[in-house]
């Protein structure tokens, strides 16, 4: 993906440039909100990372004016602002998302992945197919080579969350906002027994495994 | 001096005096001009009687006659200087002792020599009307006849001006005295609070025994100067508990990456760095947590508030916490009613109760019972969160709510401290009440939400 970068920190600018560089991204580096807006007005990105607080022109306002110019690229804020307001505020001006610093680097890559990744509205498929496994999502039934899968609620509610993010990583964070509308660490290992659960009826009779652990960042599903 | 007369109380009575001179100038007006026209109006009716009276003895007589008929009316007048005066059809005079008038109908006023003193010209009031056969007839008095209205008139303008002065005299000192004592009364308890910022915030404002409004207005600064001086003495205390909370972990950071400079093995350097990653995480986490709370109990009302199913809530953190529970043998058995409404933040709330059930695991031993049960009573929402460990003696009640705190024998348990503090600071913000009591044994909270109704 093509990633327009706001961030004034040079240190932090070049971290995440590098790390998500490493990743296949393309990043494009500002220092400044004006730069950084007239960039985003310009060049052709698929994703904004964009700082709250910017010399020249704030975050908020950067976003604000990118909305008003019906520019819908996705827009991942980050901030060390994380009062209780400012979460919504984000949310309210455009973002798309709000990840507050200091944060994992695995949790950057995930959060980008899955925006960047986000279907073109309209185009919502009432099914999705990864390998032998079928969700039908208007009759809400499970099938993996032919056999009807039984799952509660909160079960399936995760593996139509895994489903539509295959071959991306998802965080515990990602999940626990997602799949229990929690926006708060709630410090149990909720989404890991969780998901031992799922892949015992999924994976554990099948092949092959399509839940995987990814080491220090989070959960997977993919072929 | 000049600080006098720039009280409210001194432009209040000064407003209130000039309102009142007002309305006297007003009303001196209206009897002013009232007095003249019914004056003028009686005038006019004597006069229209005369005419009518020389009108109806017209009517037996020739025109010849009617001139007699005047002479004889003017020689013997019925009022005070009223005359007289006669024209025929072309205007020349027939009869009468009245000097020319403007040729005028109806009734009008001129300025002609007097009745009294001819030399001096005066307003005369007059009435024109035909008589007879085309004949006009004009009947006229001097206006100062009427000695006596003017008299009255005098009399009436003199009072009033009296009056007018006398009020605003009584305003001035009567509103210079008043304000004079506000004033002392202000000075006093600005000097008071002067001395308390320069000293001492545990000193308060005297209150007087008059019940007054000044002693109501000391009353409510000496309650916000309690709250202050509460709410200092808890800063200071959160100073102190943080800077002992966070230096702990610090310390174990720092030390942690100083002996990783040191090592050779590059293993043991990558597990000394993850374990410094997580000390880190840990003072953000206390830190996040203190910053949060600071800013919810500084908020006036909560920031993204609405209504949302408080049973959807308890729902889900029965699940997310179970497993937990299940890992120390503890059973969690949850009655909660269905479709529990209330408005709030559904995120801070959320957070209120997994701190109290994790609270409740946390502090419990293992295979201890907790309970979840949510019902509607009546004006509110009642939320027990009970579980049957060590609970907590009653003399600590109201100090687990502080920052920070941890009794005694928790000293070593997971857990900032922190957890209480966010249940008090979300609770203040929506007007919840918490009360912490006896479960016989261990801790039963009661958690009251007002509901929408």
């Amino acid at each position: 993906m093509r990633i327009l970068l706001l961030e004034d920190d040079k240190d932090t600018a070049s971290w995440i440039s590098t790390g998500l560089t490493e990743h296949g991204h393309v990043v494009l580096s500002f220092a400044n909100g004006q730069d950084g807006l007239h960039a985003a007005l310009t060049e052709p990105v698929d994703l904004l990372i964009v700082d709250r607080m910017l010399p020249g022109l704030d975050g908020l306002s950067v976003v604000r004016r990118l909305r008003a110019a019906d520019v819908r690229t996705p827009v991942l804020f980050l901030t060390t602002l994380n009062g209780i307001d400012d979460r919504v505020e984000g949310l309210n001006a455009g973002g798309d998302d709000y990840l507050p610093k200091p944060f994992a680097f695995a949790e950057l890559v995930a959060r980008v992945a899955a925006l960047g990744r986000r279907p073109a509205l309209g185009n919502v498929s009432p099914r999705i197919q990864v390998a032998d496994l079928e969700i039908d999502l208007l009759s809400r039934s499970v099938r993996r080579a032919g056999r009807e899968i039984d799952l509660q609620p909160r079960e399936y509610r995760l593996l139509v969350y895994l489903a539509r993010h295959a071959d991306q990583v998802v965080t515990r964070t990602m999940l626990l906002e997602n799949v229990w509308d929690l926006h708060f660490d709630p410090q149990t290992n909720v989404v890991d027994s969780l998901m031992s659960r799922l892949r015992a009826r999924i994976d554990r009779d099948f092949k092959p495994e399509l839940i995987h652990t990814v080491r220090g960042a989070g959960y997977c599903l993919r072929a | 001096m000049l600080r006098l007369l720039r009280t409210s109380s001194f432009r209040l009575t000064v407003a209130y005096a000039l309102l009142f001179a007002a309305s006297v100038v007003i009303l001196f007006g209206v009897t002013y001009v009232e007095m003249t026209r019914a004056a003028t109006q009686q005038q006019d009716e004597l006069l229209e009687s005369e005419i009518k009276k020389i009108q109806r003895a017209a009517k037996r007589v020739t025109d010849g006659d009617i001139a007699a008929l005047v002479e004889e009316q003017a020689r013997h007048p019925p009022g005070l200087s009223i005359r007289y005066r006669l024209l025929d059809a072309s205007g020349a005079v027939l009869a009468g002792n009245l000097p020319p008038t403007p040729d005028t109908d109806g009734a009008f006023w001129f300025k002609g020599p007097r009745a009294d003193k001819p030399q001096k010209n005066g307003r005369i009031r007059a009435r024109a009307a035909t008589v007879g056969e085309g004949l006009t007839l004009i009947v006229a008095q001097d206006r100062e006849a009427q000695e006596e209205l003017d008299e009255l008139r005098e009399v009436v303008a003199r009072d009033f001006g009296l009056a007018i002065v006398l009020t605003i005299l009584l305003a001035i000192g009567g509103g210079a005295l008043l304000s004079a004592g506000v004033l002392r009364r202000v000075a006093s308890i600005n000097k008071s609070t002067r001395e308390i910022v320069d000293h001492s915030l545990s000193r308060r404002l005297p209150v007087g025994s008059a019940g007054d409004e000044f002693d109501r207005l000391a009353e409510s600064v000496n309650g916000m100067l309690a709250r202050i001086e509460s709410q200092m003495a808890a800063m200071r205390q959160v100073s102190a508990d943080i800077a002992h909370d966070l230096r702990t972990p610090l310390t174990r950071l720092r030390s942690g990456l100083e002996s990783a400079q040191n090592e050779a093995d590059p293993e043991r350097v990558r597990v000394a760095v993850t374990r410094a990653l997580s000390e880190v995480d840990g003072v953000l986490s206390t830190f996040s947590a203190l910053l949060r709370i600071a800013q919810i109990e500084a908020a006036s009302s909560a920031p993204s508030s609405g209504p949302f199913d408080l049973t959807e809530v308890l729902g889900t953190l029965v699940e997310v916490y179970e497993p937990d529970l299940e890992a120390k043998a503890q059973t969690l058995t949850s009655r909660i009613e269905p479709d529990l409404a209330i408005a709030g933040d559904r995120d801070l709330i959320a957070q209120l109760f997994a701190n109290l059930l994790q609270n409740a695991s946390h502090h419990s031993p293992q295979g201890a019972r907790i309970e979840l049960l949510a019902r509607r009573a009546d004006t509110h929402i009642e939320v027990v969160v009970a579980d049957d460990g060590p609970g907590i003696p009653a003399e600590e009640r109201e100090k687990v709510f502080r920052r920070l705190y941890r009794l005694e024998r928790s000293r070593t348990t997971p857990g900032s401290g922190l957890g209480l503090a966010l249940v008090a600071a979300v609770a203040g913000m929506h007007q919840i009440t918490l009360s912490l009591e006896d479960n016989q044994p261990g801790l039963r909270v009661i958690v009251r939400v007002p509901s929408p109704a």
